[in-house]
């Protein structure tokens, strides 16, 4: 009776002793058969199977992928779950709290945005032949005041400022966020953590900037 | 059992599990940081990219969270995924056409052989591993498994057994079968 695999496969891991299986010795077939299993064992670790270590920054965003994915997905299927809402790391983060933040940092961006605009404008060189440029005018905003109305008012005249406020209309501030790009502490960041008094006088701020530089 | 104040880093595989369906949900986060690489690692080794390996990881980790309550604490929290991802691969890679192409080069950097072994040793060595990696992608589901989880994961016979949900002289002798198999496709090669 020749050897089963289970008995020659703990022969070639060497959990049994060959000494303890007598039929070994004297058969040859299930000696070969050892000596292959043991060849194979040993060509398919020495090649080794190794997994390239993704970055640090693919495992940053895998937990919160997974954090994502649960939260869409599987919003109240454990009972004593509170929506996830403090899954991942989102605690106390809660959807409408991102929204206030994206809503009032895109529209920091796109006073920024205008601001900037204007003042390059300011320093444009004049080229002789060329059409004048239109300046586009800034309404006054009060404290109440409208950023959608200031930023079409401004958008009027300039096909580049169109582009730049296309670009913080889609601008995901999470994405941002994730990359990043609005670190705490630093500018990008704080511009997108204002309140919407804070803002009204950023632009308070900028407006008086652009009368004293003559934009 | 654990307390509420008991911080969630101190806290076993099995104690992140009942802390999470106690109402922490924030345990999840931790085992997933916990077994993300090892997880990732399996699952890469049954598709051999890093986009599928990803996209499988978080399906396991997602299943994992679905079926937590479906954790008995009997076999280690590490079997338990391992087993939701050995089914997710099997699952993808027998949907998909067996690998015949070549596989994902490795980048050198991260593989340093430490005995110090000359590039064109080490050349043959990677070309016999991706033959050999690539034979095993041909293997039956289960024995693929196996010899996946005992090789490369070093993991025994009983542990498999359990992630497969067989005997432990089933797992030898699916073993024994894939070594055999492994044989005959590389051929001469060996």
């Amino acid at each position: 009776m020749h050897l089963k695999p289970e008995e020659l496969i703990d022969l070639a891991e060497g959990t049994r002793d060959e000494a303890s299986v007598p039929h070994l010795a004297s058969c040859e077939r299930c000696r070969a058969q050892l000596a292959e299993l043991r060849s194979l064992m040993m060509m398919a670790t020495s090649g080794g199977d190794p997994v390239p270590e993704p970055s640090p920054i693919f495992w940053d965003q895998f937990q919160r992928r997974v954090a994502e994915a649960i939260r869409e997905q599987e919003p109240r299927r454990l009972p004593g779950f509170s929506g996830l809402a403090g899954f991942g790391g989102f605690s106390g983060f809660g959807f409408s709290r991102f929204t206030r933040f994206a809503v009032a940092g895109a529209a920091a961006i796109a006073a920024i945005a205008i601001a900037v605009a204007l003042n390059s404008r300011s320093n444009r060189v004049a080229v002789p032949g060329a059409p004048e440029p239109q300046i586009a005018t800034v309404a006054p905003v009060d404290a109440r005041g409208s950023h959608t109305e200031l930023l079409n008012d401004a958008l009027a005249g300039d096909p580049s400022l169109q582009l730049v406020a296309d670009l913080s209309e889609t601008l995901d501030v999470n994405a941002a966020s994730d990359a990043g790009l609005a670190s705490e502490g630093g500018a990008e960041h704080a511009v997108t953590h204002l309140s919407s008094q804070e803002l009204t006088e950023l632009q308070r701020l900028l407006r008086a900037e652009m009368r004293r530089s003559g934009a | 059992m654990y307390g509420a104040d008991v911080p969630l880093s101190d806290l076993d595989d099995h104690g992140l599990v009942d802390a999470c369906l106690s109402g922490r949900p924030e345990a999840f986060d931790l085992i997933v940081e916990r077994h993300k690489r090892a997880v990732y690692q399996l699952c890469f080794r049954f598709v051999r990219n890093h986009e599928d390996a990803n996209d499988l990881s978080q399906d396991v980790f997602l299943r994992a969270y679905r079926g937590l309550r479906a954790f008995r604490g009997q076999s280690s929290l590490t079997t338990w995924l391992y087993r939701i991802g050995v089914n997710v691969c099997l699952n993808r890679v027998s949907a998909k056409a067996p690998l015949s192409g070549p596989t994902e080069p490795i980048d050198e950097q991260l593989f340093v052989d430490p005995r110090g072994e000359s590039a064109s040793d080490r050349l043959l060595r990677d070309e016999r591993g991706a033959r050999v990696r690539q034979a095993i992608a041909q293997l039956p589901r289960r024995q693929r498994a196996t010899l996946v989880l005992r090789m490369y994961h070093e993991m025994s016979h009983k542990e498999i057994a359990d992630v497969l949900g067989s005997s432990v002289g089933a797992v030898k002798a699916n073993f024994f079968h894939a070594l055999g198999n492994l044989k005959k496709i590389l051929g001469e090669e060996i």
